[in-house]
């Protein structure tokens, strides 16, 4: 489980692979500016090599697991035995065996927590990486500040008023003019897309279209596109609107209703929401509609009392998490 | 460095911090009437900057601050049909099955009273209050939050800042919320602690230090809940750390039990980084998300001079220079953009399950909000892409509703309220009048009277054929314009 530089590993497949889940944040995809330069050189690649179709263009989907993840009791270092148990003595996810807290065995020292097994069998495949003990190197308890911390990828400056996604997306040597190009799932837009130049923030694509008359929607329209100067927008609400506009017709396009995943990508049915968010991610990805970085969140990871071991607030939600981007993996099949 | 100088210093970096780039440009219609109206209401009904006008604008300051001078009958009428709002703790807890009801009737309560109250600065600053000691009825908390809204949040909330820390420290929903309720000598939790500080005092960068939230979380050891008890609190002595604690620089002695806690709470209600943390708060609320530094200033000097009186406090914002120079500059948030609709449309909500299609329609609802550190206040949170879609949508169902001949949750009386307009342009003037208590710009106008008239002018005649056709699309083209979203 160690990941060691080898320098075989190939771009889209460490990208596809990589899931970090020491600090709370995990991302399936990350750019090679996060790495040390002894690491192999994973150019972010957007728009493919030169010839290549945009169907085999990168995209980051960033899932940030809000309140913080227990990482040690999701995997779980039980190789280290009394070393690890002794100092964390409320710790109930023990090494592989037949009882429910046992984990399942990764590579001899590492185990997954049971309600991961959807992943595990990802992992087993080799397309799954996980990335131990990364994080804060800013000591702040305060979750807030934590979570504003990772999002602007400033650790110790709340001034930077400007997401890490949002400054990768306008440093970046290509640009990209689709509305799809960054879009935060959920009703208030993520930190890491704050100050983007046009974030989308999407809580269904299903639902997404103007609702009204049906005989003057056109005009309705019409005449809110120009109480909203989305011919030239010129601020913020106007941008925003104007992303309304274009989102709807690109919609209209892609049959959104319709979507049926590939087989085997069962997605579950969580109360969150978080499995409709990845499903709509996939279809976006399918359709090649400039998607290049999405991010989502799942939240509820501060469990205190409630945390239990296999039957808990936190197994149910890593048994979501897993559910879902085991169904994710399997959608989108080889596009992976 | 003395305690005041690195306050200050530190106060500075949290205006920095918190002082987002605001690259959108508000927008404003209307006087300083409609001003105030939209900051210290939820927005101006028809009818309204009349009515202040006549009463003046100092003296409706002063009125909304002394909300007990106020008749507001109505509002009490119509909350009788949520007599859960009334029931005290032991009542609520002795009925079976009410946990639902309680964050439904809690919910429903803050809409009625944020749409019918006179007294609206009041409801204003309860929800104020109630982001800033966030306690969600969510789960099992309902029934608290029942009674923490009410006895807490509602009785203090143009009080003195000092009861309302003590009373939201001892109240179950946050005891239980903040787990302070199992904080035990033996186990101490820091939860409550940390928040206390960060959140609800000192502010993040108020210079404590991690020692700081251990010692304060021993000093809270024992602050728990009894449900004997009337209001839920007790002090349990047996399970309180009594020894020696070192607070933020002060010696406490051993020995002590109570007393701690209470001591804490004396510390930091009168420490200088708080008057400054509750001050930009209120000026981020009431005046702009940037709010300027002299106007912070003044403002954390009134509170420290009056230890706290919020009611001072909010005479002072109010009456201030900045607070008259900054017209449009809050972007409503999508509950108050809900709210202020409901209100510029005179529309009443009939059936209860259409609060909660509203909420999720709208993307915010009453006390929804899981984390402790409420629902944002600024622009930069809430100026999203589909908030905005979510905003035209619910204006398209509000207004189609209300107009709608076959069963529909809401009710307004549309036709009524335009009277008999001659021409298109005199038809959208009126509607103008009515929603933003001002008359349109130019190009906004010529926007709704092309949309009426389906390009034929202002001077196109007003049938019945036209309304029946118009009518409600233009009442939500109203709400759904930028000049709405700005308040």
């Amino acid at each position: 489980m160690r990941i060691e530089p080898e320098t075989t590993v190939t771009r889209r497949g460490f990208l596809r692979g990589a899931m970090s889940v020491g600090a709370g944040a995990g991302a399936i995809g990350i750019s090679q500016s996060l790495f040390p330069t002894w690491m192999p050189r994973l150019a972010f690649n957007p728009k493919g090599p030169s010839g290549q179709e945009a169907a085999n263009r990168d995209v980051m989907v960033v899932i940030f697991l809000r309140g913080g993840i227990d990482g040690l009791s999701a995997v779980v270092p039980f190789g280290e035995g009394a070393a690890f148990y002794d100092k964390r003595p409320s710790q109930r996810v023990m090494e592989p065996g037949g009882s429910n807290e046992s984990s399942l065995d990764l590579d001899g020292f590492f185990g997954m927590h049971q309600s991961m097994a959807p992943l595990k069998e990802i992992y087993d495949d080799q397309q799954l990486a996980v990335v131990h003990a990364t994080g804060l190197t800013d000591p702040t308890r305060s979750h807030f500040d934590a979570m504003l911390f990772m999002e602007y990828g400033t650790p110790g400056s709340k001034t930077t008023s400007m997401g890490w996604i949002a400054r990768h997306l306008e440093t970046a040597s290509w640009q990209n003019d689709s509305p799809f190009r960054a879009i935060g799932f959920g009703t208030t837009l993520p930190s890491s897309l704050q100050g983007s130049p046009a974030p989308l923030s999407l809580q269904s694509i299903a639902d997404f279209h103007l609702r009204g008359r049906e005989d003057e929607l056109l005009r309705m329209q019409q005449a809110l596109q120009t109480l909203y100067g989305v011919q030239a927008p010129s601020d913020d609400l106007e941008r925003q609107a104007s992303l309304v506009f274009s989102t709807i017709s690109l919609l209209e396009d892609l049959n959104v209703s319709g979507y049926a995943p590939a087989a085997g990508a069962d997605y579950p049915g969580d109360e969150e929401g978080f499995a409709l968010g990845l499903q709509q991610v996939a279809q976006l990805i399918k359709a090649d509609v400039g998607l290049e970085v999405a991010t989502l969140d799942l939240g509820g990871w501060d469990t205190h009392e409630n945390q239990g071991t296999h039957d808990g607030t936190f197994s149910y939600l890593l048994d979501t998490l897993s559910r879902s981007l085991h169904a994710f993996y399997a959608d989108l099949d080889d596009r992976m | 460095m003395d305690p005041s100088r690195r306050a200050f210093l530190s106060f500075k970096s949290l205006i920095a911090s918190l002082a987002q780039v605001n690259t959108t440009s508000p927008r404003q219609v209307g006087g300083e009437i409609h001003h105030l109206l939209n900051r210290i209401s939820y927005g101006p009904r028809p009818g309204d900057v009349a009515r202040v006008a006549e009463v003046g604008i100092e003296a409706t300051i002063e009125q909304q601050l002394n909300p007990e001078t106020i008749d507001d009958s109505l509002i009490a009428e119509r909350l009788k049909m949520l007599p859960i709002l009334s029931m005290n703790r032991r009542a609520l807890y002795s009925s079976e099955g009410l946990e639902y009801r309680a964050i439904l009737s809690l919910q429903q309560g803050m809409i009625e009273r944020a749409v019918h109250s006179e007294r609206q600065l009041f409801e204003r600053m309860a929800e104020f209050w109630s982001d800033h000691f966030n306690v969600p009825a969510a789960e099992d908390l309902g029934l608290e939050v029942v009674s923490y809204q009410r006895d807490v949040i509602r009785r203090h909330a143009l009080g003195s800042f000092r009861d309302l820390v003590l009373a939201t420290a001892k109240h179950p929903a946050m005891l239980i919320y903040l787990d302070n309720y199992l904080n035990v000598a033996e186990h101490p939790n820091e939860n409550y602690a940390r928040e206390l500080m960060e959140l609800h005092t000192l502010g993040v960068d108020g210079g404590y230090t991690e020692e700081d939230v251990v010692e304060v979380a021993r000093a809270f050891t024992g602050w728990t809940i009894d449900e004997r008890t009337e209001d839920g609190f007790v002090f349990n002595p047996e399970v309180h750390d009594s020894d020696t604690k070192t607070i933020l620089g002060h010696q406490m002695p051993a020995g002590r039990g109570i007393e701690d806690g209470l001591h804490v709470i004396s510390m930091l209600v009168t420490h200088p980084a708080t008057a400054r943390t509750i001050s930009f708060k209120l000026c981020r609320r009431f005046v702009s998300d940037s709010p300027p530094a002299s106007l912070v200033e003044s403002t954390t000097e009134v509170f420290r001079a009056t230890s706290g009186n919020i009611k001072a406090v909010m005479r002072h914002i109010l009456n201030s220079d900045e607070f008259w120079t900054s017209p449009g500059q809050k972007f409503r948030r999508p509950l108050d953009f809900l709210i202020a609709a409901l209100r510029a449309t005179g529309t009443n909500v009939r059936e209860r399950w259409a609060y909660q299609m509203l909420f999720d329609a709208i993307g915010q609802s009453p006390f929804g909000w899981l984390p402790p550190d409420g629902a944002p206040d600024t622009a930069d949170r809430w100026l999203t892409t589909n908030g905005l879609l979510n905003r035209w949508n619910v204006a398209n169902t509000l207004t189609h509703g209300a107009l709608s001949e076959m069963e529909s949750p809401f009710r307004a009386d549309l036709f009524a309220q335009i009277g008999q307009p001659a021409t298109v342009g005199d038809l959208v003037d009126t509607i103008a009048t009515q929603v933003y208590a001002a008359s349109l710009p130019e190009t906004e106008r010529n926007a709704l009277v092309a949309f009426v008239s389906d390009q034929a002018g202002p001077d196109l005649p007003v049938t019945r054929h036209l309304l029946a056709r118009k009518l409600g699309s233009l009442y939500a083209l109203m709400l759904a314009s930028p000049l709405f979203q700005w308040r």
